[in-house]
């Protein structure tokens, strides 16, 4: 047996208890404790069953549960199930949206990146690869029959049982690949009128021409792609939509997606999770309108939220339309706390997780022998939420271990709380595609409500709204002795050129308009900003910016995860999910109290770099 | 009616009685008043009309450990079971006698026992007491009092233990006030909020956190943790910190009684 001075070394360097929130529930997750949670984790299961069964019939869930009652994990543990569950389905885990006004623009980017992205551990296919290949195989088929071909039949076949497997495959010589699309467009929208022609002509070059998958992928995500690439996916120019036109265009594939989905896939169960975040009339009406276009148009859709009960009862009930409230009162699930054995088990699997190669007397050492009647007089309440069952096992190892309680400020809590999200980004870049929305939102945390101390502060920050398509802060710098220096933010994650072109030619009239001004243009580095000659006139727009007085910030790898880290501790924090021992539940005002604390330094260069800007009396 | 039946039933009728009088003590007639025709059938009473005083007596036999009968200026009272001085502290909460001078003339107790009550209570600062310019003694909470009794009545559970059947009906009884309680303010909800509870019944607070503890442990209900920046700061002072320093916001009822 392992000395009880290595185990306790063990634990305090790798203590299973520290962290009480499950974080993406699409990452790796704690073990699961037998029992819990489980009643709800079976009605939902027998309720994709019956989707798949009866797509035309509306339905929506909804799962109550207050912070720290496990429901992230139990989204965990639905997306694990997803592909080996007796009836398979896709799903997306959704995060609320900021803008309103972008609500199904959002919805259509987050289902297609979550359906693009590969979850499992060392998986080589998506979700929608499953989708592709389905088609693919169905389209090769079919052209098969109509040229006589066995012999790519008898091939097309052999992937029935892998489809993502043949989207690797060269079928077909190069020179084939645009009739096989036209084809297969033509044989799907004569199949379906419904179809939106371009969604399906994209697809199936994102099918039949691997070389296209990237510039598809981002037509497919709503967004507004370049010339260049409308020139490679042969598709109308979405630039000049308007924001309403966009979301039209948005609904219409979501439509088209459910319409394959139903047809050659599996239904779509959508997770919305941490709706505290949604605030203001406009959003919770459109998600109204969300969950009406999910559960009651579309047949292979299915939109379960989750929400923390006091915010439900105090909030949603009462806002939410009588539709709305009604849709998810028919599926309404509470999940119920730890009794007092799965209280103890969870303690013995998170015990297990750090001493899994450890041989101890007993699966509950340290606690057991010696301190069984405390633990249990922690534990004496018949239910009782995991989280709190964590605190409490993790407050009794400290003192098992001799170690002081690990008392930290609030400051500190979420410091290490940013720290951990800024790596669980880093680590899944992916799941958090460019959003201005999200970079103002983290701009705007960063920049308000900075105390004293500091160089500089900002007041008077206010959004700018309009058609325009990327986001226009302004607000005025306010440095010691100093006039205050109006100042401008444009944040932008636009892919086409008169979008990139607008935000900057917005940045140089305000720095004209006010000769003292400072600008600011922030772009998330996965947008590409093409050099000349491809850009020629954007480059010189932003040579007359700079020349202006205005600063770029391109977010690279390396520092756009701080800022999505920050929207996504905003976020958790709504939630209620960041919690300390003897501090109890973090509320935001603390996060905007202590933001420009906690991310300043030499960690963080891309926010050091805007406060040398901002602090400097001159442009 | 089983001795145990009976016992829990009375308790029943007479902390319903309490309640709809808000006073820690009523006269046998007042409590005929706060009774409902069915619950005088079920005691054993005529439906109307003139009651008499030793016929409510003996209906109310055996009167719950959680109450008792005295008499006072030819009236016969009923009074929860707790210390004079408690009664008192309730009382003068209530703010219906300001003056020592109605006090002695309302509060059933005897002059010389009321004096000695008060002085104890002005000695350990419960009470504060100031002269009116008509130079009447005005008796108030001391602020810190005031704080600490918010709101505050006793409950049935606080009483001497001495029979185990008696204080077995009497906890049953406070939990069905619990629960009923709960469903008052519920309106359907499986998550129902603390200090809706909590203002409902009126019971003192350390009571209140008392019977709520006892509740979780014996799984009548669970206690939800939740986010007290969204409650205000009088609301979240009437939610539940447990002794681990847990807040709790909402509860749910998981048990029948």
């Amino acid at each position: 047996m392992t000395g009880e001075k290595n185990i306790f070394a063990i634990l305090k360097t790798d203590n299973p208890f520290s962290s009480n929130a499950a974080g993406d529930p699409r990452a790796a997750r704690y073990p699961d404790v037998p029992g819990l949670g489980d009643d709800v984790f079976h009605g939902l299961q027998t309720l994709f069953a019956q989707k798949k069964q009866h797509p035309h019939k509306p339905c929506a869930a909804a799962v109550l549960g207050e912070a720290g009652s496990g429901k992230t994990h139990l989204i965990g543990r639905l997306i694990e199930q997803s592909q080996s569950a007796a009836f398979p389905y896709c799903f997306a885990y959704i995060l609320p949206f900021i803008d309103a006004g972008q609500g199904f623009r959002y919805l259509l980017r987050e289902i297609i990146n979550n359906l693009t992205h590969t979850y499992a551990m060392g998986a080589k296919h998506s979700q929608f690869d499953f989708l592709a290949g389905k088609i693919t195989i169905t389209l090769l088929i079919s052209a098969a029959n109509d040229a006589g071909s066995e012999k790519i039949r008898r091939r097309a076949l052999k992937f029935q049982s892998a489809p993502p497997e043949i989207l690797n495959r060269r079928f077909i010589p190069e020179v084939m690949k645009a009739n096989m699309v036209r084809y297969g467009t033509d044989c799907l929208l004569k199949r379906n009128s419904e179809l939106h022609p371009a969604f399906v002509n994209v697809l199936l070059q994102y099918c039949f021409d691997e070389s296209k998958r990237i510039a598809a992928k981002q037509w497919l995500m709503g967004r507004v792609t370049d010339a260049r690439d409308n020139r490679f996916l042969n598709v109308c120019d979405r630039s000049g939509k308007t924001p309403s036109e966009l979301e039209q265009e948005a609904q219409e594939i979501l439509a088209s997606l459910d319409i394959l989905l139903n047809l050659y896939g599996r239904p779509l169960i959508v997770f919305f999770d941490q709706l505290e975040n949604l605030h203001n009339t406009e959003q919770i009406k459109k998600f109204q309108s969300m969950v009406f276009f999910l559960s009651d148009i579309r047949k292979a859709m299915l939109p379960v939220a989750f929400f923390r009960a006091q915010d439900w009862e105090r909030k949603f009930k009462l806002k939410f339309d009588d539709f709305c409230s009604g849709r998810f009162k028919a599926n309404l699930s509470d999940l119920k706390g730890c009794n007092r054995r799965q209280s103890l088990e969870l303690i013995r699997t998170r015990l297990g997780t750090a001493l899994d190669d450890v041989e101890t007397s007993n699966e509950m050492y340290p606690f057991y022998p010696g301190y069984e009647d405390k633990l249990h007089k922690m534990l004496r309440a018949q239910e009782m939420h995991p989280r709190q069952v964590i605190n409490r096992a993790n407050s009794l190892l400290h003192e098992v271990l001799h170690q002081a309680p690990n008392v930290r400020t609030p400051e500190q809590i979420l410091e290490n709380a940013l720290e951990l999200r800024i790596e669980e980004i880093r680590i899944n870049f992916d799941h958090y595609p460019p959003d201005e929305a999200r970079l103002s939102l983290a701009l705007e945390l960063y920049l308000d409500n900075r105390p004293d101390i500091y160089p500089y502060h900002v007041t008077d920050i206010t959004q700018s709204s309009g058609k325009a398509k990327f986001v226009f802060l302004s607000g005025n710098v306010n440095l010691p002795r100093r006039k205050a220096i109006p100042t401008g933010f444009i944040i932008d994650t636009e892919f086409h050129h008169s979008s990139v072109a607008a935000g900057i030619r917005r940045g140089i009239a305000f720095l004209e308009n006010r000769p003292d001004a400072k600008a600011v243009y922030i772009r998330d580095g996965r947008c590409p900003f093409h050099g000349p000659p491809r850009w020629e006139r954007i480059n010189a727009l932003l040579e007359t910016f700079l020349e202006l007085g205005g600063v770029t910030l391109f977010l690279d790898q390396e520092h756009a995860p701080v800022w999505y880290a920050l929207t996504r501790l905003q976020f958790d924090i709504q939630a209620g999910d960041i919690s300390a021992p003897g501090v109890g539940v973090i509320r935001l005002d603390y996060l905007k109290r202590f933001t420009a604390s906690i991310v300043d330094g030499d960690a963080y260069p891309a926010f050091k770099a805007l406060d040398a800007y901002l602090a400097s009396g001159n442009k | 009616m089983s001795k145990g039946h009976r016992t829990t039933y009375i308790c029943q009728v007479l902390a319903n009685a309490f309640k709809k009088h808000t006073l820690d003590f009523m006269t046998l007639k007042q409590f005929i008043r706060f009774t409902s025709v069915s619950e005088r059938i079920r005691l054993g009473l005529a439906k109307t009309g003139n009651i008499k005083q030793d016929d409510v007596k003996s209906a109310l036999t055996p009167l719950p450990e959680t109450f008792r009968c005295l008499k006072y200026k030819n009236s016969q009272y009923l009074v929860r079971n707790v210390p004079n001085s408690d009664l008192l502290v309730g009382y003068i909460q209530t703010k219906r006698s300001k003056t020592f001078g109605q006090l002695n003339q309302h509060f059933p107790l005897k002059k010389n026992e009321l004096i000695k009550t008060v002085n104890t209570l002005l000695e350990k600062g419960i009470v504060q007491a100031k002269l009116s310019s008509t130079e009447k003694l005005i008796l108030c909470l001391s602020a810190k009092t005031a704080k600490a009794q918010k709101p505050g009545r006793p409950v049935p559970a606080d009483i001497p233990k001495t029979n185990a059947e008696s204080r077995e009906a009497d906890k049953k009884a406070s939990i069905i006030q619990f629960r009923q309680a709960y469903d008052a303010v519920s309106k359907g909800s499986d998550y129902v909020f603390i200090h809706h509870i909590r203002r409902n019944l009126k019971w003192r607070h350390s009571q209140f956190d008392k019977m709520l503890d006892t509740l979780m442990v014996e799984g009548y209900l669970a206690a939800h943790p939740g986010n007290p920046g969204d409650l205000a700061e009088d609301e979240v002072d009437d939610a539940y910190e447990d002794e681990f320093g847990d807040l709790y916001i909402t509860v749910s009822w998981r048990k029948a009684v």
